[in-house]
């Protein structure tokens, strides 16, 4: 009986390197394919953005005798802008937007009511906030949930 | 020694030339396949959740003789925009059958049985929530529907599954609430 000593082929070193590379392949177009379907999020204290509204607190009221919504700061996160809406029978609608207008902890803002669309003595107001954050290199504003907002009356 | 059979050099040759139209074929079939076929399952995984049910008072049912009206206050979400996700269809369902009513910005209210309205009879047109708003839809049928569901639709328009589902069942709409308001 011969032993037939077949030496072609692959040698186990290059095999294995090409088998490695081979899964590295396969790993990256892998991730970079799920990447895709996973948004990146904004951060705000190191946190998603969502949870940085569970520390804002804010007192507001609207007169309309003065013209004017008032609002101070007591949370411990500084409100970029405000998002004001009107609650009716059955709806919410947006009146008014304002961002840009950064209030600071501690401190006290205003916006004029004559700026609203259509808001009168009697309305119901629902005041939420606008905080910033970051999204990689990018700052973004981020309107909290409409829970964390305050609802007031226009007196 | 046989010598039969083809040489290294075409052997080579054949193999080189296969894998290049394997690879051919794979780049102007399989990629543009798969990826239109993700693309179609993948795209309404955010906007599902676009246009949600509230739990408000105002969604419930009024049941006179002969007619019924179910009211649905439904919002919309930070998810998606509304540039990809502009109007929403809602399914009434009872006993095994479903009645589908898009709701399209602008579209005329119905007032006949089947037809919807918004809550206020002084709006002619469908209304559309921006993100953050809310409003109420009124379903007018014969009998209170048992529960509704509602399909975000895509401006390419395909309509996902449903994002949220509510039974109007024991909801009937205690006073002062009703649903025809000026």
């Amino acid at each position: 009986m011969s032993v037939i000593n077949n030496k072609k082929g692959l040698s186990p070193v290059v095999a294995t390197v090409l088998l490695i590379s081979l899964a590295l392949i396969l790993a990256l177009i892998i991730f970079l394919w799920a990447k895709s379907f996973i948004g990146e999020k904004t951060i705000k204290f190191d946190k998603p953005i969502e949870e940085a509204c569970t520390s804002v607190d804010f007192e507001a009221e609207a007169y309309s005798s003065d013209g004017h919504l008032n609002l101070v700061n007591r949370g411990n996160v500084p409100l970029y802008g405000l998002e004001i809406r009107k609650t009716g029978a059955g709806s919410i609608s947006k009146v008014g937007t304002f961002g840009g207008r950064t209030i600071d902890v501690g401190e006290n803002g205003d916006i004029s009511l004559a700026e609203l669309n259509g808001v009168s003595a009697g309305d119901k107001l629902l005041v939420v906030p606008m905080i910033i954050g970051e999204q990689g290199d990018q700052k973004r504003v981020y309107t909290c949930e409409s829970n964390y907002g305050k609802e007031i009356e226009v007196i | 020694m046989f010598k039969r059979g083809l040489s290294q050099v075409v052997a080579t040759v054949l193999l080189i030339l296969l894998t290049l139209a394997a690879v051919a074929i794979i780049a102007t079939v399989l990629v543009p396949f798969v990826k239109n076929n993700l693309e179609g399952s993948t795209n309404c995984i955010s906007p599902q959740k676009r246009f949600v049910f509230d739990d408000s008072e105002y969604t419930c049912f009024e049941r006179s003789s002969g007619y019924a009206l179910n009211g649905v206050s439904v919002k919309a979400t930070g998810e998606s925009s509304a540039e990809d996700a502009p109007s929403f269809v809602l399914d009434f369902i009872n006993e095994g059958s479903s009645t589908s009513a898009p709701v399209v910005d602008g579209s005329s209210v119905s007032l006949t049985n089947g037809g919807l309205r918004m809550i206020s009879m002084s709006q002619n047109t469908l209304d559309i929530p921006a993100t953050g708003e809310l409003r109420t839809y009124v379903y007018n049928s014969t009998v209170p529907v048992d529960r509704i569901e509602i399909h975000t639709k895509l401006k390419g328009g395909k309509v996902c599954p449903a994002g949220d589902t509510i039974s109007l069942r024991n909801r009937p709409c205690i006073s002062p609430i009703n649903l025809t308001l000026g």
